[in-house]
């Protein structure tokens, strides 16, 4: 019997520290290799948020610019390199509705002022994660779910969300919160609390 | 339906900010007088800073959410060749801003003053949004980041019973204070929080406390908050002096 044959290992390609590090020192092609492992989620966010591909496809560039730029300055054991990516890629798509519909932009922010959460550092453990979070955020009451997703990806503030939604001001921070201590209770485990508290 | 509400500090005003802090921490941008609110809040309440660093956590994962969409091919194509090119992004689409049409002649002079006074209207409303956005970052940076670090503050023979702490930011460039059971001063007087580098001090504000001792601040030095190594809080005229000159009340070293 013809032994089956076995294909060469293809050559990992470098963890993220390392192309952030390549990034640092000027490589493209490594800021190319982040863009294959991160750039569809970057560009889905941005899409999510803006609803418009041109848009998102510019908010994609302007986040790996961002981390070209200040790939030196990143820090993993403040967290993970998509949460530190994502982070951008949502302000900066919120910047882009609000200017697209009026409002002024944010102020600018190089890096994310929030620390990135240690979670799901490889693709499988990212995958799963995701999974965990569109079922956990499925399963919250739905007005609680439409107060989230409008503020953080639909770009409204309290107020408008208040007059959309036909609620008082009060009852959508109710359901804000009550929304976050539910997503908090599935996904921030009593280990973690008590590291960060 | 019912919505378990969680369980706070106990305090009836915990839940209340609570909310506002759940906001604050999915991007909602706070207005001056609800950052405000809420600093105090955070800077007495541990159960509410913690909570923040939570909020702030979860929010950080909600862009996992988002279903995938495949991107342009081009993309890829177009990043790698900015970044060569040293091109800080594509030419952004045109906007059309308001100035533009002062460009037109046709619209006259009455256009010209209506125009004015939209653009001073939208600048006064930016520049209440752009405060709104800065006070959400240097709240979630002093209190949401894990990194900042907190110091408390040593009573002196002045007032034994004071206590206070900081939180230092320094990637935001600034400092929480949060002063309690001070004593009330004289109308004519004011608490000043000086940052001290090699024995030299620099103002960081002055502020009265409340009549039980309470105040806060939030001080934002010119220049890096490494630079200094210590801080000294001290009654000084009103409004303030260029140098201490009364009793020291509260300090430690950074």
């Amino acid at each position: 019997m013809q032994p089956e044959r076995i294909l060469p290992a293809a050559p990992m390609p470098g963890d993220d520290q390392t192309l952030l590090r390549q990034a640092a020192a000027g490589d493209a092609a490594a800021l190319g290799l982040l863009y294959d492992r991160y750039g569809k989620l970057v560009y889905s966010v941005a899409l999510r948020i803006t609803g418009d591909r041109g848009s998102a496809e510019e908010v994609t560039q302007d986040t790996f610019l961002r981390l070209w730029q200040h790939a030196g300055r990143y820090q993993a054991e403040r967290g993970s390199l998509v949460s530190w990516l994502l982070t951008i890629a949502q302000r900066r798509a919120i910047d882009e509705l609000r200017g697209r519909n009026g409002a002024r932009r944010r102020h600018e922010v190089s890096l994310p002022e929030i620390p990135p959460l240690q979670q799901a550092s490889d693709i499988s453990g990212l995958m799963q994660l995701r999974v965990d979070l569109q079922q956990a955020l499925a399963d919250l009451p739905a007005a609680q779910r439409e107060a989230i997703e409008l503020l953080f990806f639909g770009g409204l503030n309290r107020r408008e969300i208040a007059r959309r939604t036909g609620n008082p001001l009060g009852t959508v921070h109710t359901r804000l919160r009550l929304g976050l201590e539910k997503l908090r209770s599935i996904f921030l485990k009593p280990d973690q609390e008590q590291e960060s508290g | 339906m019912h919505e378990d509400v969680p369980t706070g500090c106990g305090d009836p005003h915990c839940e209340e900010i609570a909310a506002l802090t759940g906001a604050a921490a999915l991007g909602s941008e706070l207005e001056p007088n609800e950052c405000a609110r809420l600093v105090a809040y955070l800077a007495g309440c541990e159960r509410c800073r913690y909570r923040l660093k939570e909020y702030a956590a979860i929010a950080q994962l909600l862009p996992l959410c988002v279903p995938e969409i495949e991107p342009p091919a081009s993309l890829r194509e177009r990043i790698v060749a900015a970044a060569q090119g040293g091109q800080q992004s594509r030419p952004r689409r045109r906007r059309t801003f308001a100035w533009r049409r002062l460009l037109v002649p046709a619209l006259g002079l009455l256009a010209a003053l209506m125009l004015v006074w939209n653009l001073m209207l939208q600048w006064e409303i930016r520049q209440q949004q752009v405060r709104a956005a800065h006070n959400r970052a240097l709240l979630l940076s002093l209190f949401g980041d894990t990194d900042a670090r907190e110091r408390r503050l040593e009573a002196t023979d002045v007032a034994p019973e004071a206590t206070g702490r900081l939180w230092l930011a320094p990637d935001a460039g600034a400092l929480g204070l949060y002063v309690d059971k001070l004593p009330p001063l004289p109308p004519d007087q004011v608490y000043q929080i000086w940052l001290i580098r090699d024995g030299k001090r620099v103002s960081g504000g002055t502020f009265s406390v409340d009549q039980r001792g309470r105040a806060w601040l939030i001080v934002q030095p010119e220049e890096p908050l490494d630079s200094f190594d210590a801080v000294g809080i001290t009654a000084e005229p009103e409004p303030g002096s260029p140098g201490p000159t009364g009793p020291k009340y509260l300090g430690n070293t950074l």
